[in-house]
């Protein structure tokens, strides 16, 4: 957000004598003007804007699970949601970077692939174990034997960045992650 | 062929739902929300795409009071049609924000949303006036005293009205540098044209705003 200095009066000796100097004079106070009636209406319109953004759907494929009642169906980015809640900053020294659920056919759940950036110096492959097993709880939490009937070795852990800094820090990277297995045909077509 | 819209009968939805994601209490050890620094927008992008609601807010917050003054100064002061373009651009971004891949800075990007659904906005209400020659004329001498000319309220009305008289490049152009600080480049790609362009239509623009508020002295 740009900061603007407290408004302040013009002189108004300054603003009688006509020079370009205090026509600019009043252009700046009037902006700043201008900006504190903006920030006072965005305080009132900004609560409605944000719930109502956040309550939008974005664009998911359906992943089969099975429930005490029978299949049903869940968001491939309710998924998402949730191994990032549960697995992003709760190992040290790691930060997700990327979740790709695989589907099949018939909303079949294949695997996920979950991308990290590992800081420099962490033992990669204890996280990635840790990181490996939280997933594996929040896939059955949401799927049900679905989630279990799959190999936990399908469940890919991917390293895409090392990084000096805090992993939580660290932008994402710009490389594409690794393509992703048993993605459907037509996945491509999706996009 | 569009990915279809799947709501999740089996849960309720996301983890964080939009009315207690905002006040989410801190992750353990290396969150970049613990720390003192305030995250980087890139990571905020990032945990947004996978659905972290309160990275999303962060970034609502920091960026949304800028394109709330630029869709309201483009929309002649009109709170609603203001709140309008708002809503349908962070919808958008919420939905579509893993197209954002970092090419440029996200305040750029934000803004190149928020000026198409400004425009967007605009085509709604009436028709979009294209020629862009600018006739001037100079208004009557306000007939207030002059030190309630100087009132603040009077030259924020002063300058609304001027830059509604301007041509529609021009006021974005002078907004965006003016009020918000964006470079040359960056407002060329926001308009998509050129840092010439934007450098011709800022100069026309203060020279009509500096003969507008010269009755304002």
């Amino acid at each position: 957000m740009t900061t603007h200095e407290p408004t302040q009066e013009p002189r108004r000796a300054d603003a009688a004598s006509g020079s370009p100097a205090n026509t600019q004079t009043l252009i700046d106070l009037a902006s700043r003007a201008l900006t504190e009636h903006a920030d006072q209406r965005w305080v009132e319109v900004a609560p409605r804007v944000l719930s109502t953004a956040l309550r939008a759907t974005r664009r998911s494929l359906p992943v089969r699970a099975h429930a005490p009642g029978g299949t049903v169906h869940v968001s491939e980015q309710v998924i998402v949601a949730y191994l990032h809640d549960a697995l992003d900053g709760h190992t040290p020294g790691t930060a997700v970077a990327g979740i790709h659920v695989n589907i099949a056919g018939q909303d079949t759940f294949t695997g996920v692939l979950i991308e990290l950036i590992v800081q420099y110096g962490t033992a990669i492959l204890p996280a990635a174990d840790r990181i490996r097993a939280q997933a594996a709880t929040v896939l059955l939490e949401l799927l049900g034997p679905a989630a279990t009937a799959i190999n936990v070795q399908t469940s890919h852990i991917h390293v895409s960045d090392i990084t000096t800094q805090d992993p939580q820090e660290a932008p994402p990277t710009t490389q594409p992650g690794p393509s992703v297995v048993n993605r459907p045909t037509d996945s491509a077509a999706r996009e | 062929m569009a990915r279809p819209e799947c709501e999740s009968p089996a849960v309720s939805g996301p983890p964080d739902s939009p009315e207690t994601d905002v006040g989410r209490g801190p992750r353990p050890e290396g969150n970049a929300e613990v720390a003192d620094e305030p995250a980087a927008d890139a990571v905020l992008v990032r945990r947004a795409v996978l659905g972290d609601r309160s990275a999303f807010t962060t970034i609502f917050h920091r960026h949304g009071p800028a394109m709330f003054r630029y869709a309201l100064n483009m929309l002649e002061g009109n709170t609603q049609d203001a709140e309008d373009a708002l809503q349908a651009t962070w919808t958008k971004v919420w939905v579509n924000i893993e197209t954002f891949h970092g090419r440029s800075a996200l305040r750029t990007w934000l803004f190149t949303v928020t000026a198409n659904e400004v425009l967007n906005q605009r085509r709604r209400r009436r028709p979009v006036p294209v020629d862009d020659t600018l006739l001037i004329p100079r208004p009557e001498k306000a007939h207030l005293a002059p030190a309630a000319q100087l009132d603040q309220r009077q030259l924020q009305e002063a300058l609304s009205a001027a830059l509604t008289e301007l041509p529609w490049r021009q006021r974005a152009s002078w907004i965006l540098r003016e009020m918000e600080g964006q470079s040359y480049e960056d407002i060329a790609q926001i308009l998509d044209t050129t840092p010439t362009v934007i450098r011709g239509q800022l100069h026309r623009a203060r020279t009509t705003l500096a003969t507008r508020m010269e009755t304002w002295r």
